[in-house]
């Protein structure tokens, strides 16, 4: 079976964002780059069915500027086996990214594609079902596990208080939540693998897609107010008198109540 | 020059930081109040090859430079551990890879390499012998195909974690040499069957930070001849090669702990608001964490030089010494700073500031101590008459 993850590289979680110059960007001075979590758990899910089967292929691709190379390496250390680079400098609507994808994806023929839900840094969770529309592929969301099943592969996905299984016969997208197991890390023999793989590039162009599809612009950005300092109440014995000011200041100082 | 890094290099700093990112502050607060080792976190370094990244390929390494292993060694500090819990596997591997025998090699590297044994104890410093190296007595009597050892070691670090140890002992009377860096030979010691068998006592040495160390007791211990490495009576020779590389990597984790210390402390120093303001916003506390990250920046420098140096096989002596003594320093004075910036707080356990504190606080001292790196700049590379 043939899988392709589509990633995207984000500022890693532990970078501490600030706005750019222009304030509708952050700023991309000094950041750290890396995999979108939930992309991550789906290069596990796919890893883990080459685990189970060594003839599934992973590939991986990403539509992003040059710095997104670093991204696909990682992914092919932790043990993908090829990956495509389709380079964009511009930040991209959703649906020029899914449009570029979608070609990649009719070139790869995979059987599964698998996305993240949403990329950690706008949240937007618009690119995989876009994609899926433009494949005219199902798609499935929430996915938390993926195992073959009698009628094609069995997906597991999570809803309030425990888990549908639903089954597809590929080709199919979906979009993961989370994997099982925590994504495995890429490891040094991995590295050493991965430097020796080319990461073919591609544009915009040999997509076949001219940007221009409509999109929300970002008019402001702006962090979140300092928090000020907090207030203690001494506990002297007079609980209800205490909890009686706390209350007062909580529903007319802070308005929360 | 180009003062970049590779993508390799970045490969290699963001995968080490991802790993430990599942080894939080919460695990080494605990360990640290324990006094526990960190065996998961070993065997995780182990499982993804990273202890073996010196090791060269065809014993099943990554056949790495030194630059790489300061890199993987600093990324773990940098992200709030200690990687002194493992890199004496990558330093003490080098005396076995340049001077042991392609028996040896064979027999320990690829094992070394999979993780099935470990080698992360380094037996030299003695009661009488801890800066003057070539004054230490435990001594090995050649009998037949074997060696004897009696005598007592003192803070060697993770014997208990290990299962071989490299051990430094006398094979000449001190007084029987005409130059004192000879008579000393270096074995690898299986520290399990020398337990097993009796020989071998290893206490529990407490210090001052988690760092496992042990006294150990050898009494009639059986080494076989097979298990010496290169000649007899060459050991320190051998030990001082390795050194550079050790200096190397120790500069690492400074340089590791000095980026953790400086990104807390600027982080702590812009959020607590004291008369008003945060305590950022006064030159008193701003300035002396620029101060270390400017010292640390500089550092940094000279190790790396000192690698690629190292990793070009030129001389390096000087620039890793050089490198050890100034990283140290700016991560002891990033500390300082760090601490400083949280005031009260810093010593409160769960902001790990008086771990790290303490934790860096060695490096000035063990596995050198400065003032004898004072004395080899002195001597060695400014020509001034040896000072010890
Ligand atoms: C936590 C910890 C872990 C350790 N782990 C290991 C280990 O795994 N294996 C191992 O073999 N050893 C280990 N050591 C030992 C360490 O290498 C020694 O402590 C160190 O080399 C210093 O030796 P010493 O303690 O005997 O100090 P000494 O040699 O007694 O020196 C005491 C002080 O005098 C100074 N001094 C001495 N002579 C001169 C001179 N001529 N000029 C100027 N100053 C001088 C020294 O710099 C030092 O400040 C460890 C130590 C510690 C604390």
């Amino acid at each position: 079976m043939k899988f392709l993850v589509c990633l995207k590289q984000v500022p890693d979680s532990t970078v501490r964002v600030k706005v750019g110059g222009d304030r509708r960007s952050i700023a991309a001075e000094g950041i750290t780059w890396s995999i979108s979590p939930y992309d991550e758990y789906a290069i596990e899910l796919a890893l883990e069915r080459k685990d189970a089967d060594a003839s599934t292929v992973v590939s991986v691709v990403t539509v992003g500027p040059a710095r997104s190379r670093d991204a696909l390496r990682q992914a092919l250390a932790m043990g993908c086996d090829d990956a495509t680079l389709v380079t964009s400098e511009a930040d991209l609507s959703a649906l020029d990214v899914a449009k570029a994808l979608a070609a990649v994806v009719n070139e790869a023929k995979p059987d599964v594609v698998l996305c993240g839900k949403q990329a950690s840094d706008d949240d937007q969770g618009l690119v995989g079902p876009a994609l899926a529309e433009a494949l005219g592929w199902p798609h499935v969301g929430m996915l938390t596990k993926l195992v073959p099943g009698a009628s094609g592969l069995e997906l597991w996905r999570e809803v309030e208080g425990g888990h549908e299984v639903w089954s597809a016969a590929p080709p199919v997208v979906a979009l993961v939540h989370k994997s099982e197991k925590e994504p495995r890390y890429p490891s040094l023999p991995g590295i050493m693998k991965a430097k020796r793989k080319e990461i073919p590039e591609k544009d915009l162009a040999s997509c076949g897609v001219t940007p221009g599809a409509p999109r929300p612009e970002v008019a402001l950005m702006d962090l979140p107010p300092q928090r000020g300092q907090g207030k203690v109440w001494k506990l002297d014995g007079d609980a209800k008198g205490v909890a009686e000011q706390v209350a007062k200041a909580l529903r007319e100082e802070a308005k929360v109540v | 020059m180009d003062f970049g890094e590779s993508a390799e290099r970045r490969d290699i700093r963001m995968a080490v930081r991802r790993l430990c990112e599942r080894f939080s502050a919460a695990y080494w607060r605990d360990l640290d109040a324990k006094g526990a080792y960190p065996d998961e976190l070993v065997r995780a370094l182990t499982d993804a090859g990273w202890l073996a990244a010196l090791i060269p390929r065809r014993y099943g390494g990554a056949e790495l430079g030194v630059g790489d292993a300061a890199a993987i060694l600093e990324e773990i500090n940098a992200s709030g551990g200690n990687a002194a819990v493992a890199h004496a596997q990558m330093y003490t591997m080098g005396t076995l890879l340049r001077h042991g025998s392609d028996a040896q090699k064979e027999r320990y590297l690829p094992a070394l390499a999979r993780g099935e044994l470990r080698l992360q104890a380094f037996g030299v410093t003695e009661p009488d012998a801890g800066s003057e190296t070539t004054r230490l007595r435990t001594a090995a009597v050649r009998r037949g195909d074997r060696y004897v050892v009696n005598g007592q070691k003192v803070f060697i670090s993770r014997a208990q974690h290990s299962d071989l140890m490299l051990l430094l002992a006398r094979t000449t009377p001190y007084d029987e040499l005409a130059d004192k860096t000879e008579g000393l030979s270096v074995f690898v010691v299986d520290l399990r069957a020398a337990l097993a068998a009796g020989q071998i006592e290893i206490r529990p040495l407490p210090t001052m930070m988690n760092h496992h160390s042990t006294t150990i007791f050898m009494r009639d211990l059986e080494v076989p001849a097979a298990d010496r490495i290169g000649d007899e009576g060459r050991g320190f020779r051998y030990i001082l090669d390795s050194w550079n590389a050790e200096r190397i990597l120790i500069a690492s984790e400074s340089l590791g702990d000095g980026r953790w210390f400086t990104e807390r402390a600027a982080r702590y120093a812009t959020e607590r608001v004291v008369f008003g303001r945060p305590i950022g916003a006064n030159q008193g506390v701003q300035f002396p964490i620029a101060q270390a990250h400017a010292q640390l920046q500089a550092a940094r420098l000279l190790r790396d030089r000192a690698a690629w140096l190292f990793d070009r096989r030129e001389r390096c002596g000087a620039e890793a010494n050089m490198a050890k003594l100034l990283a140290s320093q700016a991560a002891w004075a990033a500390a300082n700073a760090c601490l400083d910036t949280h005031g009260g707080y810093g010593f409160a356990t769960e902001y790990d500031v008086e771990r790290k504190f303490r934790e860096t606080r060695l490096l000035l001292v063990a596995p050198i101590s400065n003032n004898l790196v004072l004395a080899y700049v002195g001597q060695h590379v400014l020509g001034m008459p040896r000072s010890y």
